[in-house]
């Protein structure tokens, strides 16, 4: 009994202690699958969290003002609006619209929220003439001043890991965008707890019936859990995973909220190292309009992209997107959401997608990197890529391009002509306003379309003869000098601190003896630069060039004279531009202003302007920089520009060819262009043999008025003989005019005498009228 | 001699824009209005003297001198803008 009794207290012993491990065991993986699902859940929540506040800053290029008396052709105006998305009707009733009639465009333009007012959607008539517009018209026939079309979207300030996006609220989000995307990826989406077994019952089944619509088994929630953990493996456990998250995602959020997440998380193509994500961006990405501007057939097609962007891209896979883009817009009549009549007539459409070069033409890395570094200085990165700013920037688009594909071909052609490795030369192009502190275009380098080396902003190279206007200016404020004083060439030496002599000779080792100073400025002449240089000083041009615009006084040594300073173009620009400003100087931009996410204004960036150089010096300067290109070293430019078209510019070649520059500027654009080798190592190429032609067929491009010196208080035109600075007659001598100091007094070129002495303001203006 | 071409109906609307704001303190939309006129036509002397005769009221005067500057450079010829421009050089230095 005694024995029984222990055996049988063993055997409940040993049981108790199975079940309670047993039970513990239990316990404990209930507790660690309820960590589990408590870390998921945590996991999740937080990511969809974070998500929706995920805004990046928004960045607009300029937009386009119209007014009569503008520049621009009835042509020019539909490819703004075609690249602004507009779509071509016949009759204008809803905005971004647009007809083309006989000498006329008739327009709604899009609602915009600019820095100073709200401007809301507007119909306008404008008429064109032969230099462009002549009148603008409003809706009920009233004469409009002026009007602003919304600017175009140029992209996103997006994190570093690539991901681009345009959030947008659930009240921009079309309803039939909405309600086909459930009927066509998840049709249980209003009643599922987050995943539908009808679902992938319905999937399974669709599967096996070979020709059947294709469907996933995956219902939108799961699609999002997949998308913002970037896993497309097939394991199980993975499976397991996002089901759990799709559960849990349901339980603490709404429907709507999750479908409006969806709208913008969702993959939906790729642009190089950009991935396009949500709706918004999807529709600038093939279709270059707002969302809410859709059409049916292209709302299927954005829906018919979702199943797998690469399979179903339109531009690589028309046929096959076409396929299930028609018979999405089947689907969408089938579930009443469209007409019968509308979905027949929507199949007929092509898909309507822009081409890939025309694709975010406007999207620059180069231009970004500019506007973030500006931007850099007022607001923290992350209010950047989160805060939902919207920036307004100084871009146009159109040149923006034109200077992208121009340096490339030019590169290319230099490298065929030249026998050189394809892809050894660089370079890079700043275009600005002339009387604006605008950057309106900024290229980086041949690859544009890649985020690199910003040679516009980073690569600084000696600048070689581009110091040689700053040179003369001095020489011209100092008074000392005007454009026509004869200075001699011939070689000079100069005794320098060190002790040692310096002998600079022109670049053809040839010498002319005594020329005036706009002809040595014109062919680029050494000896007479450095002699007037040292007349006035190297620190006087050092500090000249600081205030036009380098960012740090260079060095006042004498070779500075001959251009040993390393700039970068953008730098380069900044100098021009001053000197096409007429001495001023205003600190270039590329931000005009900063509104938030409401649309509320931040920031403006107000014009800057102070002096910076003699504007009568200035004048004589600017005219003077005419005859480069008119009897220069920048002749060769004649071949791509217009014989009337005024430009003033300089070519500039460092030591050994290894930098080739051109700056100048036009009534309305400064442009600088720099080619070189990323390795420094020499090109062969001259100032006017490598940027040159480059610059010449890019402003070709531009339709600009020519340059137009502005008349100075204090300044006279005088027509003079180019090669000696003498007064002369037309027929023994080659005339040019140029604003010289009221007073000034010039010889006379003997044998060629002017009938009238001509010393005197009373000659000079009788010869004036006699030539004009 | 020389006269200084009209300021464009463009430029004109946007100049009345700016001064009923100006007329009202509101510098800043002023401002704007200006300078988008003279992105249209930089080389109208009236629109940097109006720019100039806002920044004089901001109490900007370093602003002032120079903008009365750049309208001078663009006067040249016309002794009504020039007198205006000098004015506000002269105004603008004795503050």
């Amino acid at each position: 009994m005694a024995r029984r009794s222990r055996k049988k207290n063993l055997r409940q012993y040993l049981s108790r202690r199975l079940i309670f491990g047993l039970a513990g065991l239990a316990v404990l993986l209930v507790s660690a699958l309820a960590i589990w699902v408590w870390l998921l859940d945590r996991q999740i929540v937080r990511q969809f969290e974070g998500r929706r506040w995920d805004l990046p800053a928004q960045v607009y290029a300029r937009p386009l003002e119209l007014y009569a008396g503008q520049r621009l052709s009835a042509d020019e105006l539909q490819r703004e609006l075609t690249a602004l998305g507009y779509s071509a009707a016949t009759t204008i009733r809803t905005q971004g619209t647009f007809a083309r009639l006989r000498g006329r465009i008739v327009l709604m333009t899009r609602p915009f929220q600019f820095w100073d007012s709200e401007q809301p959607a507007q119909k306008a008539t404008i008429s064109f003439g032969a230099g462009g517009i002549t009148a603008l018209s409003d809706e009920r026939g009233g004469d409009l001043p002026l009007l602003r079309l919304d600017p175009p979207f140029i992209g996103n300030i997006f994190t570093s890991h690539g991901e681009d996006r345009i959030v947008l609220g659930p009240d921009q989000v079309p309803p039939l965008l909405l309600e086909s995307l459930k009927i066509v990826e998840d049709r249980d989406f209003d009643r599922h707890g987050g995943i539908s077994l009808r679902a992938i019952a319905r999937a399974m089944w669709a599967n096996i019936r070979a020709g059947g619509i294709e469907q996933g088994g995956s219902t939108l929630t799961q699609q999002l859990v997949r998308s913002y953990f970037l896993d497309n493996s097939r394991t199980l456990t993975r499976k397991l995973r996002e089901a759990l998250m799709a559960i849990l995602l349901e339980l603490h959020f709404d429907k709507p909220d999750l479908l409006n997440a969806y709208v913008n998380e969702i993959y939906l193509g790729q642009a190089g190292d950009r991935a396009i994500h949500g709706f918004g961006l999807a529709s600038q990405f093939y279709f270059g309009k707002p969302l809410a501007e859709l059409e049916p057939q292209e709302t299927a097609l954005l829906i018919a992209v979702v199943r797998g962007p690469s399979w179903y891209d339109p531009r690589r896979q028309p046929e096959r997107t076409r396929k299930r883009r028609d018979m999405i817009l089947d689907l969408m009549a089938e579930f009443g959401l469209i007409p019968e009549a509308v979905a027949v007539k929507a199949k007929q459409r092509d898909l309507g997608v822009r081409g890939k070069a025309t694709t975010f033409a406007s999207y620059n890395p180069t231009f970004m990197d500019l506007v973030r570094r500006e931007l850099r200085a007022d607001y923290r990165e992350e209010d950047l890529l989160n805060a939902g700013l919207r920036i307004m920037t100084t871009l146009d688009p159109r040149i923006q391009a034109l200077a992208e594909q121009r340096l490339k071909e030019g590169l290319d052609e230099l490298e065929t002509s030249r026998k050189r490795k394809a892809g050894s030369l660089d370079g890079a192009i700043v275009v600005t306003g002339t009387q604006t502190p605008d950057v309106v275009a900024i290229v980086g380098g041949r690859n544009a379309r890649m985020q690199g080396f910003n040679r516009a902003l980073d690569a600084r190279r000696p600048i070689g003869s581009l110091v040689k206007p700053v040179v003369y200016l001095a020489g011209f404020e100092s008074g000392r000098y005007t454009a026509a004083t004869r200075v001699e060439d011939a070689p000079l030496n100069i005794r320098l601190d060190t002790g040692k002599i310096w002998s600079p000779q022109n670049y053809d080792r040839e010498y002319r003896g005594p020329v005036p100073a706009v002809r040595a400025l014109a062919e680029s002449l050494n000896t007479p630069t450095v002699r007037i240089g040292m007349d006035v000083g190297p620190k006087k041009v050092a500090g000249l060039l600081r205030s036009l615009g380098t960012t740090k006084t260079p060095a006042p040594l004498p070779s500075l004279l001959l251009g040993a300073v390393d700039l970068s173009p953008m730098e380069v620009a900044q100098v021009y531009n001053s000197l096409g400003n007429g001495g001023f100087h205003v600190p270039l931009k590329a931000v005009r202003a900063v509104l938030d996410a409401d649309g509320k204004p931040l920031e403006r960036y107000q014009l800057k302007i102070d002096r910076a150089a003699e504007p009568s010096a200035v004048a004589q300067l600017n005219t003077s920089m005419l005859q480069v290109v008119d009897r220069g070293t920048a002749r060769g430019a004649r071949r791509w520009l217009r014989p009337d078209l005024a430009v003033a510019g300089k070519t500039g070649t460092s030591d050994d060819l290894r930098d080739s520059w051109f700056a100048g500027f036009t009534n309305d654009h400064v442009v600088v262009v720099w080619i070189g080798a990323d390795d420094n190592s020499p090109t062969g190429l001259s100032g006017a043999s490598g940027a040159l032609p480059i610059w010449a067929r890019l402003v070709a491009g531009f339709g600009d008025l020519g340059y137009e010196a502005l008349p100075a208080e204090d300044l006279v035109d005088v027509s003079f003989d180019y090669a000696t600075g003498m007064l002369s007659r037309a027929e023994c001598g080659d005339l040019i005019t140029v604003p010289l100091p009221a007073g000034t007094a010039l010889p006379a070129k003997p044998d060629c005498m002017p009938e009238s002495d001509g010393l005197t303001r009373r000659g000079m203006e009788w010869l004036k009228n006699l030539l004009d | 001699m020389r006269i200084v071409p009209p300021v464009s109906p463009a430029s004109q609307a946007l100049l009345n824009e700016s001064r009923s704001h100006s007329a009202a303190g509101r510098y800043p939309q002023a401002v704007a209005a200006i300078e988008r006129a003279i992105r249209i036509e930089p080389r109208q002397p009236v629109l940097w003297l109006e720019l100039g005769n806002i920044r004089l009221k901001e109490g900007d005067f370093l602003q002032a001198e120079s903008l009365g500057r750049k309208a001078l450079s663009l006067s040249a010829g016309d002794a009504a803008l020039s007198a205006r421009a000098q004015q506000l050089i002269s105004a603008a230095k004795k503050p």
